[in-house]
């Protein structure tokens, strides 16, 4: 292997010139400000702000695509500068459905084990020693990026609920709450089901039209010449790139059949990625609709509404008493939701927001 | 926290001088091109600009920009799937010896699926889970993409450059 001094070394003289930035700043500043017309929400802005940090620790679990295996996604990686030899990923044996979900008959857990969710190894043990419940009643910020939920009694709250309720205690007042869900347990999401199908098989789905796209796109600019080198190449499955190559050649693509199949491919992953969110999304609220019935033990009536959080107006002393489990999947928000102004993380890419936005709604 | 904030310009030169080579660099091995580099950087920032996100720290700052940065590489890409033919870059501005300049030139031919990831960790030195926060993606994709971006990088090299 490379070595790492080397690459960070060489990497780190591309900069940019300073007539460029001089460029940039003055042509940027040129861009008059436009105010949002939907303002940030407060208190949640916190969690909004960093959701695309913090999720992907836990919420965005299901969206694996790793070109040859799936594994877990629960590990939680920290090393810098090093990658683990020998990481294989060998995970493949999620259960066949431990969760049932059947659209409009409603929800229902399946006994049905899970036995081949153990696969993760190594990681998943890694996972599971992380510690929530630090000292200083925080969680362990390595799990979290730089924002951190506070946890008070059983629950976890962002920040601006928090100082909220951290100096509620024997008071009167009533605020509004939302609860969203910001982790998931790989296991328990890969093998819902929904409509007949687990969420692996459509993450396997996507994942699998998404390689192929790929690998045709570095096929495309192998033959056009444009500096993909052979030994890239020769990484692709050899049955699938030879249906590419021109009859009676040994090297030469056909590539009208490339393109074509780079827009079919293409076209497959928007569908298996749609079928997806429909699935995370249903699994959401599949556990947001059992939170709600854990916090009606604590007399707190919740409702689930359409952007995937469960609302409601509660005291501290009603709070106090709410205790869920898995409680580290789920923040508990000070509820200024209308205003939420998440698709300004996303950048240039309007599609791709307005989809993954159907995943992280609510954060 | 406000929603109306306004960016000043102050605010923008800081960010384009503590930023700007971090997301010129992602944008450059993702873009392999120089003036591609500097649109997307601009666009960045244009964006920044139009946001009215506000940051816990200067991290959090870092790694939103470096988001839509790739992500706005990710469009150009796109578009650049069929209007133009993409051709290695001149990396002698930015390379003081054969080696750095062999590895740059092998870490341009890796894909570019595998190349962001490599330069978000080896260069930004982000951690895997943070990584998996800028691009979308899970960790363990990321990991599995470090590892096999890694052996392209060692395979184009030493085929190529040794």
């Amino acid at each position: 292997m490379m070595d790492t001094e080397k690459i960070r070394n060489a990497a780190q003289g591309v900069k940019i010139s300073d007539e460029a930035k001089k460029r940039i700043t003055e042509n940027a500043a040129k861009h008059s400000p436009k105010k949002s017309s939907r303002p940030l929400i407060i208190g949640v802005g916190a969690a909004a702000a960093v959701c695309i940090i913090t999720v992907s620790a836990f919420a965005i679990a299901g969206k694996l695509r790793v070109n040859d295996q799936v594994i877990s996604q629960t590990s939680t990686e920290s090393s810098s500068g090093t990658i683990t030899e020998g990481f294989d990923g060998a995970e493949n044996g999620y259960g066949p459905g431990k969760l049932e979900f059947s659209g409009d008959e409603g929800f229902e857990t399946s006994t049905a084990d899970n036995e081949g969710a153990s696969g993760a190894g190594e990681e998943e043990q890694e996972s599971k020693a992380v510690d929530h419940d630090t000292p200083s009643g925080k969680t362990d910020p390595d799990t979290t990026g730089d924002w951190q939920p506070a946890k008070w009694n059983n629950i976890y709250c962002d920040p601006a609920l928090y100082k909220i309720v951290s100096t509620w205690s024997g008071t009167e007042e009533a605020y509004p709450v939302a609860v969203e869900m910001v982790g998931v347990d790989d296991n328990e999401l890969m093998g819902f089901v929904y409509n007949g199908k687990t969420v692996r098989e459509y993450v396997d789905k996507t994942e699998y039209n998404s390689n192929r796209a790929d690998d045709l796109q570095m096929i495309r600019q192998y033959a056009l010449g444009n500096g993909t080198p052979l030994s890239v190449i020769e990484q692709i499955d050899v049955a699938f790139r030879t249906q590419y190559l021109k009859d009676g050649s040994a090297d030469e693509y056909d590539l009208d059949k490339v393109e074509s199949d780079i827009d079919m491919y293409f076209n497959e992953v928007r569908k298996a990625d749609s079928e997806y969110n429909e699935a995370y999304r249903a699994f959401r609220r599949y556990k947001l609709n059992a939170v709600s019935e854990e916090l009606k033990d604590a007399g707190i009536n919740a409702e689930l509404s359409d952007d995937d959080l469960l609302r409601f107006i509660t005291g501290a002393e009603q709070l106090s008493k709410a205790k869920i489990s898995d409680e580290k999947n789920y923040c508990f928000l000070y509820d200024q939701s209308d205003n939420d102004d998440i698709t300004m993380e996303y950048g240039g890419d309007e599609e791709a927001a307005d989809e993954e936005e159907k995943i992280y709604t609510g954060c | 926290m406000t929603a109306d904030s306004v960016r000043t310009e102050k605010d923008i030169e800081q960010t384009v001088e503590t930023y700007g080579n971090s997301l010129y660099r992602l944008c450059f091995f993702m873009l392999k091109n120089k003036s591609d580099s500097e649109d997307a950087v601009q666009d960045v920032i244009i964006k920044y600009i139009e946001s009215s996100k506000q940051f816990d720290s200067e991290e959090h700052k870092k790694a939103w920009l470096l988001r839509v940065a790739n992500n706005r590489c990710r469009d150009m890409l796109r578009f650049r799937i069929r209007h133009t033919s993409e051709e290695l870059p001149d990396l002698a501005d930015y390379t003081q010896n054969d080696e750095d300049s062999g590895i740059l030139s092998a870490l341009m031919k890796v894909p570019e699926k595998y190349r962001s990831v490599l330069i978000l960790y080896y260069v930004e030195e982000y951690k895997v889970r943070e990584i998996a926060g800028i691009m979308g993606k899970g960790e363990s994709a990321i990991k599995m993409r470090l590892k096999k971006g890694r052996e392209l990088l060692s395979d184009i090299y030493r085929k190529e450059y040794l």
